[in-house]
């Protein structure tokens, strides 16, 4: 049981400012997860949550709590870190049943707890174990483990998955919900892997230059991106962006000519562009479709076989470079000429400032 | 093949041929001490000789070599605990509250070890006189452990700084304090430092001889003092002068070569990713 809000969350290492007023509310339950790319401070956020950083300035809720204060042991909250950091030199048992013994718990009501957890994420077959003897997979399973052990009201996952490999990851990623779904506590899980933002949240905070760009659900921000940042971080491969620029303002319509020459109507709410002025058309991969009458034309430079499905990498006329998604049938190779539908409805629209202007 | 052969072979004789030259005079030492006097000073040296135990027993006879040995004993072991037990705060402050003095202020402790030990030697014979500590076993306590301390700290530097700080703060958000993060984690992780550190102090201690000369007489007078006892107002006698040399560097000889294996992996720990 936690709801954690954070209100106007600042801090500074020396003169450099990492986070520049950061709110965000989690709710109760919720599973939410704080994207971005490296350096973007989504670490030292969670690190302030935890109580390993001091915070600048701002507040720290969990509840009705101001955690500002409080040390990190007596937040209630319990974080696995990148890289494990379990006790080398303890046994499993010891490492998760660590807190326990801190807190002055009886041996025989540890061991319990201990078995319990441990039968949670099957590893009680590795509790007389050092770290040292297990696989990466293993050693995670006993960090979350130990997370779970002391019964927290808030779980922080600080990229857990990040040092396992591909198909590890992908099983690391269902029981994560799985647990999820077993325990019912509130998580908040710092990533800078967009697909595991999109496959794990309810709710998604993506992080740029210590400021949040947009807080949304998975499908919210793929479909609904508030500006360039977001719309190239969601969705793999990247979205597309054309350059050009607006041509014709008639009321709520306008024409917008790319830099390759062609010309494009799109409906959006009337005042919004002015003519001359710089756009960017962004279009997903999936949503520009090889059509012999398409509107863009370009030259195929690769070809990605993925079995199921393809990409394209086409060089378009004015010189961006497109990529797009077909059916792994496709027979276009690589020097081809390909011409390319763009669906007007599905594109979006950024103007200079790489704020999205929404399609009516 | 055979040039990499060749300098295998030039690589390893000039291997045992330090090592050679390093251990000779232990070896004639030893053997000295169970030479008589004639045999001892006799040109060409004698190789072939009777042992005699005499020279041992006449040491013995004029000095009392346990009382020495006691004290040398009680001195690099004490020396060594009163090293570490500032030196660990001292340490763990550095590596996990990093100032940006920090590196500074470690480097300045190890350059007051490159100073001359004579430079201070009237002062710290003045202080300790006047606060009526001369011969006693205190003064050559607070003087090894301070005269250590550089050194020891820079050791345990390094080794806590082996120890991943997530580590330790897994361990805070579990709950442990200060106490608790250098009981149950920094000292168990950096043990085989830790150990070859003090292994380190104790020989330093135990080879001490300047400040243990001129600030000790008869009572807290460690084993370096009673070696230098052999080599007064009679003239030289070489063969007991060797036996009692032979008795003082037997016990950290001995230590040394136990925990040679400790030592070195202590003094290399860090060197390459594990």
């Amino acid at each position: 049981m936690a709801r954690v809000r954070l209100r106007n969350l600042r801090k500074t290492f020396n003169a450099t400012e990492v986070l520049k007023g950061i709110d965000l509310d989690v709710d109760d339950h919720e599973f939410a997860v704080i994207v971005g790319p490296s350096g973007c401070g989504k670490s030292t956020l969670l690190r302030l949550i935890a109580g390993l950083e001091e915070t600048t300035a701002g507040d720290l809720w969990i509840d009705d709590d101001r955690i500002n204060n409080v040390p990190p042991p007596k937040r209630g909250i319990a974080m696995v870190f990148q890289n494990y950091a379990l006790y080398p030199h303890m046994t499993v048992a010891e490492n998760m049943g660590f807190s326990l013994r801190l807190a002055g718990v009886a041996r025989v009501e540890r061991d319990m707890k201990i078995r319990e957890v441990a039968s949670i994420l099957q590893i009680e077959s590795l509790l007389g174990r050092k770290p040292g003897e297990l696989s990466g997979g293993q050693r995670q399973r006993v960090a979350i483990g130990r997370a779970i052990v002391r019964n927290p009201r808030l779980f922080l996952f600080d990229e857990p998955l990040s040092n396992l490999d591909a198909a590890l990851r992908v099983q690391m990623r269902l029981e994560i919900l799985r647990l999820r779904e077993a325990l019912g506590s509130t998580m908040i899980y710092v990533t800078h892997d967009q697909v595991e933002a999109m496959t794990m949240a309810d709710k998604i905070a993506i992080l740029q230059g210590g400021v949040i760009e947009q807080v949304g659900a998975p499908l919210d921000l793929y479909h609904h991106p508030r500006n360039m940042f977001v719309a190239g971080f969601i969705g793999s491969p990247r979205m597309n962006f054309l350059p050009g620029s607006v041509s014709i303002v008639r009321d709520a319509v306008v024409t917008v000519n790319l830099d390759g020459g062609t010309a494009l109507d799109l409906t959006v709410p009337a005042g919004r562009l002015q003519r001359g002025e710089k756009i960017s058309l962004g279009i997903r991969p999936e949503r520009l479709i090889p059509h012999d009458s398409g509107q863009l034309r370009g030259r195929i430079l690769a070809v990605e076989h993925l079995g199921s499905t393809s990409f394209l990498h086409v060089r378009a006329e004015g010189g961006a470079m497109l990529i797009t998604e077909v059916d792994a049938g496709n027979a276009a190779r690589v020097h081809d000429s390909i011409s390319l539908q763009v669906d007007e409805n599905a594109c979006h629209l950024f103007n200079e400032d790489g704020e999205a202007i929404p399609q009516c | 093949m055979k040039r990499a052969l060749r300098n295998k072979m030039l690589f390893t004789v000039t291997g045992w041929l330090t090592a050679g030259v390093i251990f000779f005079p232990i070896l004639w030492m030893f053997l000295t001490g169970f030479k008589t006097e004639v045999e001892a000073v006799a040109t060409p040296p004698s190789l072939l000789f009777r042992p005699t135990l005499e020279n041992y027993i006449e040491v013995q006879r004029r000095a009392d070599y346990f009382k020495f040995a006691w004290n040398s004993v009680v001195l690099a072991l004490g020396s060594t605990l009163l090293a570490l037990a500032f030196a660990a705060p001292a340490a763990y402050a550095m590596v996990f509250f990093p100032t940006r003095r920090g590196k500074g202020t470690l480097l300045w402790m190890l350059s007051t070890k490159m100073l001359p030990p004579v430079g201070v030697l009237v002062p710290i014979y003045l202080l300790f006189r006047d606060a009526g500590l001369l011969d006693s076993r205190t003064a050559l306590l607070i003087v090894y452990a301070a005269g250590n301390l550089p050194i020891i700290v820079w050791m345990l530097y390094s080794f806590f700084k082996e120890v991943p700080r997530e580590i330790l703060e897994a361990a805070r958000m579990d709950g442990a304090g200060v106490k608790d993060e250098l009981l149950y984690l920094l000292l168990p992780l950096s043990l085989p430092g830790l150990a070859s550190t003090s292994l380190l102090s104790i020989i330093l201690a135990w080879n001490e001889a300047f400040w243990s000369l001129n600030l000790t007489a008869a009572k807290a007078a460690p084993l370096t003092a009673f070696i230098a006892s052999f080599s007064s107002p009679e003239g030289l006698f070489w063969a007991k002068l060797s036996a009692a040399s032979t008795l003082a560097i037997a016990p950290v000889l001995v230590l040394g070569w136990v925990s040679q294996r400790q030592l070195v992996r202590g003094l290399t720990l860090g060197a390459v990713k594990q």
